[in-house]
């Protein structure tokens, strides 16, 4: 597996919004037992762009949240280089550790850290106060923050007698009031119930874009990543392993580990036969298969199709061009979806299908892979170009 | 820029040269350079002062345990009075007598356990004023309650006594001495072993987390099963915790074993030592070899406990959560338990309070069976007294300057040990606990040997100064250790919401840290006064004739026989005390709130 990190959007030219954050060569190592060191984040870099929301995809311990942390100021990397806004917040080399209290930034943590003690518009007024803000604009940028997450009623409650879905939301609140130029989120939706989440990943969303912040969010979660992120970096052992929008990510991978992360794939080997420019012809055990995705200039290489793009029918006479012969294998209802699993000239293919035709076992079919949804991924572990 | 610096890690050594500063925009390069030096800097200045204070009188006594030259000339290296020391019969005896006496702790710790498991789990009728019936008799002075056995346990005129030997014409002989080992064994596990063994126990049990017993309830168990094989294992850790601060205090206390064992003949550790002291010549090299001896002791039961902590560290079940099992679930026989609670605190508590309370409205102490026995005169008498008013004047000032100060460092030095990344922490957590070692007395010694030596410190010699000092060093141990125990469990993800919000280490710790162990801040303050309140050992060699506190008083009263008086102060001493436990009680319901 590559453990090379992948970055397709390429740096930023002159007229695309000013870099917020910048992120070079980053790297901390905890030492658990002097003779046992773990490289929690090893050279990582990326830059995020003013506006964006930026996520940091990953299993736990793959270094997302030490370097969300490092990035706060809440945590002190070992190497490497922290820029927001401009100001270099951390430079190894030139000794440099603003502490997170001087940082342009705020966040939301995991467990909410609502102060229990306070009341909710305390809580909202805290950073506020740190920056020494006049107490009548104090009054009002709280009641703005409440007024955003829809706690206005709630500003004089103790903050202790919240649901978690409100603590969610005062926290929130807390990290907004701040107005910084950078929002830092870890994993802030993960100690919610899954209803409570979708609901609250619709509202972050809707905050995001009308506040027009920088975000960078830490989340395992593939799905929240997907659909709030403008650019995901998947990590894995303390690297980014690749970097790219939502899209694609999920519809061209370059890495296997990225495909296997983000949704589901059906990967196997195959050999490059003809490489043209946008296409590649590869042969495998299926047969000849015409990929238009991914890393087209491979030699050596996995073939990808993701369950949901495999397309099942009636058994033709005829093939035509990326359609095999299959038995159904067995037969999944999920009342949305239809999972089933398809033998191809003894490889066993995944493929998710509406139910508008519902084939059952051992039925012979005809199994068409979309060109343009067949990916090959680099198996290389030199840095792709 | 402010401490929270500290907060970051100072690993990166600063003596590799002064920091490479590169022209960064927004931070001034003073700001950086302070940034990676501060946390060096001022890690070694706490080092260097907290090991002063702490250190400074363990190696006074290693030191001098080794000088044979006569008091006031020029040290002279020898170990002949170590040789003495270790072979003198009364020595060895009272060494022996010491860890007799020391079978206090696992006796009390096994007791406080049951009454813990019985307040908190079963929730038996009245735990919460057993609770803070406890937490008075824990601080209640120990020295005039020892008067009132004595009114009633003397085996020549004690009152029980007494009253067995007319009640039961057959029984020719007292039945019962307080001046023998298991009257000094009875007066310390009711006044201070259990109280304090239930109030150090009642937390852990508290905070563990129900689960595991309502697992095992579900499971079918009985409670005594549930307390034997779910319970006292998960709460091992903290057990031996108990057992072993119990060892050590046990070896401090000297006044009950002054008074009660004296008449018996019976010596212990520090007794020896207040012998030592107060003889005439003062033997103080002696009293050094053998604090010396008892160190290395100490020493050997740290190592023990640092041994099986280690081992112990796979429990971890200390969480968050403080759910409880059901109070419904009420056995009958919690009733019983009660009751025994009840009349354990009577007698404990009660009886002799009542006794030393009515004594001091006796014409002669003790004798409350004479025509015209009963008079208020001795009250009328004290308050007269103008060095009483002094002394209490100077027992309150004492109490509150110690309470304030000790209660804002030790938090202070509780948060650098737990959240900061100080130069030196671990040292310093070695230094934090060195006071324990020391028996009060020996640490008045060692500041009253420096004063007087330093002519520059003489200006203090006689005020209050020392004695606030000697309480403060006195109680760094538990107060820091307490303070410590509150700040690990406030998450650090609440501190840090605080450092990304923008606020400075002052605003923070203020407005944070501060409110959210603002009940065991309190605890601390009043633990604090209430030990410089009622202090004798350690100050008594410090305390000039203008700096008098109440105890001192007591205890000189004591001296010249005027039991009738010193038991008027001492009920003086326990009534402050009583509000102060109330106070404290009012606290602890606040905690109970907040949670």
């Amino acid at each position: 597996m590559s453990m090379s990190s992948t970055h397709r959007t390429s740096a930023p030219s002159s007229g695309e919004p000013e870099i917020m954050l910048e992120v070079r060569d980053l790297g901390k190592t905890y030492s658990v037992k002097s003779e046992l060191q773990s490289a929690a984040v090893d050279g990582i870099s990326f830059q995020v762009r003013q506006g964006e929301f930026f996520t940091l995809l990953g299993p736990s311990g793959c270094g997302k949240t030490t370097t969300l942390r490092s990035i706060a100021g809440l945590e002190m990397p070992d190497r490497g280089e922290i820029v927001i806004g401009g100001q270099t917040v951390f430079s190894s080399a030139a000794r440099t550790m603003v502490p997170a209290n001087r940082r342009d930034i705020s966040m939301v943590f995991q467990s909410y850290a609502i102060w229990p003690h306070m009341t909710v518009a305390g809580n909202v007024a805290f950073p506020l106060e740190a920056l020494k803000t006049p107490a009548a604009d104090i009054r009002t940028r709280v009641a703005e923050a409440l007024e955003m997450v829809g706690l206005s009623s709630y500003a004089n409650r103790p903050a202790s007698q919240l649901s978690g879905g409100q603590q969610q939301r005062v926290a929130f609140a807390r990290a907004v009031a701040k107005n910084a130029k950078l929002l830092l989120l870890d994993e802030p939706l993960s100690n919610l119930d899954a209803k409570l989440r979708e609901q609250m990943r619709t509202e972050l969303h809707a905050l995001h874009r009308r506040l027009g912040t920088t975000a960078i969010y830490v989340t395992h979660d593939q799905d929240e990543a997907l659909r709030l992120s403008d650019r995901i970096a998947v990590m894995e052992s303390g690297k980014i392993v690749e970097l790219g929008s939502s899209r694609e990510l999920y519809l061209s991978p370059q890495k296997e580990y990225t495909a296997q992360f983000i949704g589901q794939g059906n990967i196997w080997n195959c050999e490059v036969r003809v490489a043209k420019a946008g296409e590649t012809d590869v042969t495998s055990q299926i047969g000849p298969v015409k990929a238009r995705l991914g890393a087209l200039g491979a030699s050596r290489a996995r073939l990808m199709v993701r369950p949901e793009h495999i397309c099942l029918q009636n058994r033709t006479a005829e093939l035509k061009e990326n359609e095999y012969r299959g038995r159904v294998l067995s037969v999944g209802f999920s009342g949305r979806s239809i999972d089933y699993v398809v033998d191809v000239n003894g490889m066993e293919l995944r493929v998710q299908a509406s139910s508008t035709t519902i084939f059952d076992a051992n039925a012979e079919v005809t199994v068409y892979l979309p060109p343009d949804r067949c990916v090959i991924l680099d198996t290389s572990t030199s840095p792709a170009a | 820029m402010s401490e929270t610096d500290l907060a970051a890690s100072g690993r990166r050594s600063p003596l590799a040269g002064a920091p490479h500063v590169a022209p960064v925009a927004g931070i001034g390069t003073a700001l950086r350079r302070q940034f990676l030096a501060r946390p060096f800097l001022f890690g070694l200045l706490l080092v260097a002062v907290v090991g002063i204070l702490t250190a400074f009188p363990t190696l006074y006594l290693l030191v001098n345990s080794f000088n044979i030259a006569q008091p006031g000339h020029p040290f002279v290296f020898g170990t002949s009075v170590w040789g003495e020391v270790l072979t003198d019969p009364r020595v060895r005896r009272s060494i022996g007598y010491t860890f007799l006496l020391s079978l206090r702790a696992p006796i009390g710790v096994t007791i406080a356990f049951v009454i813990a498991w019985l307040l908190i789990r079963i929730k038996i009728p009245g735990s919460r004023f057993i609770e803070y019936a406890l937490w008075f008799s824990f601080f209640l002075p120990t020295l005039p309650l020892a008067i009132g056995w004595i009114v009633l346990l003397d085996p020549d005129h004690g009152l029980i006594n007494d009253l067995i030997l007319r009640v039961f014409p057959f029984i020719h002989e007292a039945p019962f001495s307080i001046y023998s080992v298991s009257g000094i064994m009875w007066v310390h596990l009711s006044l201070t072993v259990i109280p304090i063994n239930v109030i150090l126990l009642s937390p852990a049990i508290q905070q563990m987390d129900a689960v595991y017993e309502e697992a095992a309830l579900t499971s079918g168990a009985s409670n005594g099963m549930i307390l034997r094989r779910i319970t006292l294992p998960l709460l091992a850790p903290a057990v031996f915790t108990a057992l072993i601060i119990g060892f050590i205090k046990s070896l401090e206390t000297f006044e009950v074993e002054e008074v009660l064992g004296t008449p018996a003949n019976i010596n212990v550790y520090a007794t020896t030592i207040y012998d030592y002291v107060q003889g005439n010549p003062p033997l103080l090299p002696q009293a050094m070899a053998l604090s010396t001896f008892f160190l290395f002791v100490l020493l050997i039961v740290t190592m023990i406990y640092r041994f099986f902590m280690r081992h112990g560290e796979g429990h971890a079940t200390i969480v968050g959560k403080t759910s409880r099992i059901g109070s419904g679930a009420r056995p009958k026989w919690a009733y019983i338990a009660s009751i025994l609670m009840f009349v354990y605190l009577a007698i404990g508590v009660v009886v002799p309070i009542v006794t030393l309370l009515l004594g001091t409205f006796t014409k002669l102490f003790g004798f409350f069976f004479m025509k015209n026995a009963w008079t208020a005169q001795h009250w009328i008498d004290v308050f007269a007294d103008s060095s009483f008013r002094a002394s209490m004047a100077n027992s309150f000032l004492v109490a509150i300057l110690s309470a304030v100060i000790g209660t804002v460092c030790y938090a202070l030095l509780a948060w650098c040990l737990v959240r900061s990344k100080l130069w030196g922490r671990q040292l310093l957590s070695v230094f934090v606990w060195l006071p324990w070692s020391i028996p009060g007395i020996l640490l008045g010694l060692s500041l009253l040997t420096l004063i007087l030596n330093v002519r520059s410190l003489s200006v203090i010699n006689g005020t209050i100064v020392p004695m606030v000092l000697i309480i403060l060093i006195k109680e760094i141990p538990i107060g820091v250790q307490m303070l410590k125990t509150s700040i690990v469990q406030i998450a650090s993800e609440l501190e840090e919401a605080g450092q990304t919000s923008g606020a400075r280490f002052s605003m923070i710790f203020r407005r944070i840290t501060l409110p959210l162990i603002a009940p065991m801040f309190g605890s601390v303050f009043i633990l604090v006064f209430v030990s410089a309140f009622r202090d004798i050992s350690a100050t008594i060699l410090l305390s000039g004739p203008n700096s008098q506190t109440m105890p001192l008083l007591m205890i000189g009263l004591l001296e010249e026989g005027r039991f009738e008086s010193a038991a008027v102060i001492g009920v003086v001493l326990s009534v402050v005390v009583l509000i102060m436990t109330v106070a404290m009680t009012k606290l602890q319901l606040r905690v109970g709130m907040g949670r």
